[in-house]
């Protein structure tokens, strides 16, 4: 499978604001639209909420569950980094507004 | 006009308990403890011990007197000078100086330790004296105005790089930089006001204390001001103190408008867990969250926009990792 491999690190040196995970998400999604696959490496890296929601939490809300765990992987993780994108991901997908707003990104 | 900020002194008293004073000042650089101001010396050192020293934890208290200080000096154009400076102090008196065009004066003693702290700098005025830059890594962030994003993400990497070196390594140093970048973002956010000023960030380590503090201040709109354009809040805010409500989970003024309250709950979950303290003023209201107490106030002296304090243990843990997996993962 063509996966493209995105290290957070020297991608997205900022990381702390809505507005940063917003321009990251954008990319990610370009990628997507390229890729069968996107890894996002978050080795050595933290991030806070705002930026992990708006990142991976929107993205998984834009693109459903099922289609979030097959195209975009998710690895390199500390411990507090795993605890906030697991509970942005969850929030979103179950938030009944959010899930009902989610579109396909086509590939 | 010439706004003086004055010493009480009960010098002899304080020199008396302070029996050890020399430790003090070579070990900690608080040279200002050599001399003496109307607060005791109860109110800045618990108890000496081998292991080193318990500093007495900041209270909503302390900072309502700092408070009545800063309108004293507003009303009177003078006031007691604490003598020992923690992040809020200068934090909330150079929020004062931006709004009061007159010089300020402070003791002899302080004005060195206020230069070094960029008092004057992080307001653009001329500071009344010139001192030798020390390398604050790890140990201080002097008064800084948060003037753009990217100032936002290079004082939350600083205030991280304090917590890491204060605790050797130990704490969760990437659970403590969440919190502390979410709430400076918000503070940004947030500290839009008509008259163009920034937030102002200040942070303060005391290695043999084991006890940090960060101050994050702004005169924008207020905490009750931003959750009243949440319409859903509205009913709350009549009764509740808005301080304490911007503490809970998923509460903000612009839920569902791209925000989720993350900042202020983060930082009371993760000092909970570390027997820390998180103070928040503004307005009239003020909340308090420390071990054993939790405390939601009515304030004498209104403050003009927000005051945060943030003050946590540097010999304990200020991981994340528990906070957001106890939180609800479904808004109400």
């Amino acid at each position: 499978m063509d996966t493209f491999v995105v290290e957070i690190r020297n991608c997205f040196p900022t990381r702390s604001s809505r507005p940063s995970g917003r321009e990251a998400r954008a990319r990610v999604i370009t990628l997507l639209n390229a890729h069968e696959r996107v890894k996002l490496d978050f080795t050595a890296v933290a991030v806070t909420p705002s930026f992990a929601d708006e990142l991976v939490g929107t993205l998984a809300s834009n693109l459903g569950r099922q289609e979030f765990e097959k195209r975009v992987v998710l690895e390199g993780m500390s411990a507090d980094t795993a605890a906030i994108v697991r509970h942005v991901i969850n929030r979103r997908l179950r938030s009944p507004v959010e899930a009902s707003n989610h579109r396909e990104i086509p590939n | 006009m010439t706004v003086c900020l004055s010493h009480d002194v009960q010098a002899s008293k304080l020199k008396r308990q302070l029996s050890s004073g020399d430790f003090f000042a070579r070990a900690h650089g608080v040279q200002m403890l050599t001399d003496g101001d109307r607060f005791s010396m109860e109110a800045i050192v618990r108890r000496v011990t081998k292991r080193g020293i318990d500093l007495v934890p900041t209270s909503l208290s302390d900072v309502e007197n700092w408070l009545r200080c800063l309108a004293a000096l507003r009303a009177d154009s003078s006031c007691p000078s604490p003598s020992f400076y923690r992040p809020y102090h200068f934090a909330m008196l150079a929020a004062e100086m931006r709004l009061n065009r007159g010089s300020f004066k402070l003791p002899i003693d302080i004005q060195k330790y206020a230069t070094r702290m960029h008092l004057w700098q992080a307001i653009e005025r001329t500071p009344p004296t010139s001192v030798g830059e020390w390398n604050p890594s790890g140990k201080f962030i002097p008064l800084t105005a948060l003037r753009d994003a990217g100032e936002v993400d290079r004082i939350a990497t600083e205030l991280s790089e304090i917590v890491d070196y204060q605790s050797g390594g130990e704490t969760s140093l990437r659970g403590v930089y969440s919190a502390l970048a979410e709430l400076l973002n918000n503070c940004f956010d947030h500290s839009e006001s008509a008259d163009g000023h920034f937030g102002l960030v200040c942070a303060q380590a005391w290695p043999r204390g084991r006890m940090a503090q960060v101050a994050i201040v702004d005169s924008g709109a207020g905490i009750r001001r931003t959750l009243s354009a949440n319409a859903s809040l509205r009913r709350r805010l009549a009764s509740e103190n808005a301080c304490e409500l911007a503490t809970q989970y998923a509460i903000s003024g612009k839920l569902g408008n791209g925000h989720s309250g993350y900042g202020l709950t983060l930082a009371r979950d993760i000092l909970r867990g570390n027997s820390g303290r998180l103070i928040v003023l503004s307005g009239f209201e003020a909340f308090y969250s420390g071990p054993n107490q939790v405390l939601s106030q009515r304030l004498m002296h209104a403050w003009p926009g927000t005051v945060i304090i943030f003050e946590w243990r540097t010999d304990k843990d200020l991981s994340a990792r528990a906070v957001y997996d106890g939180w609800p993962e479904i808004e109400d």
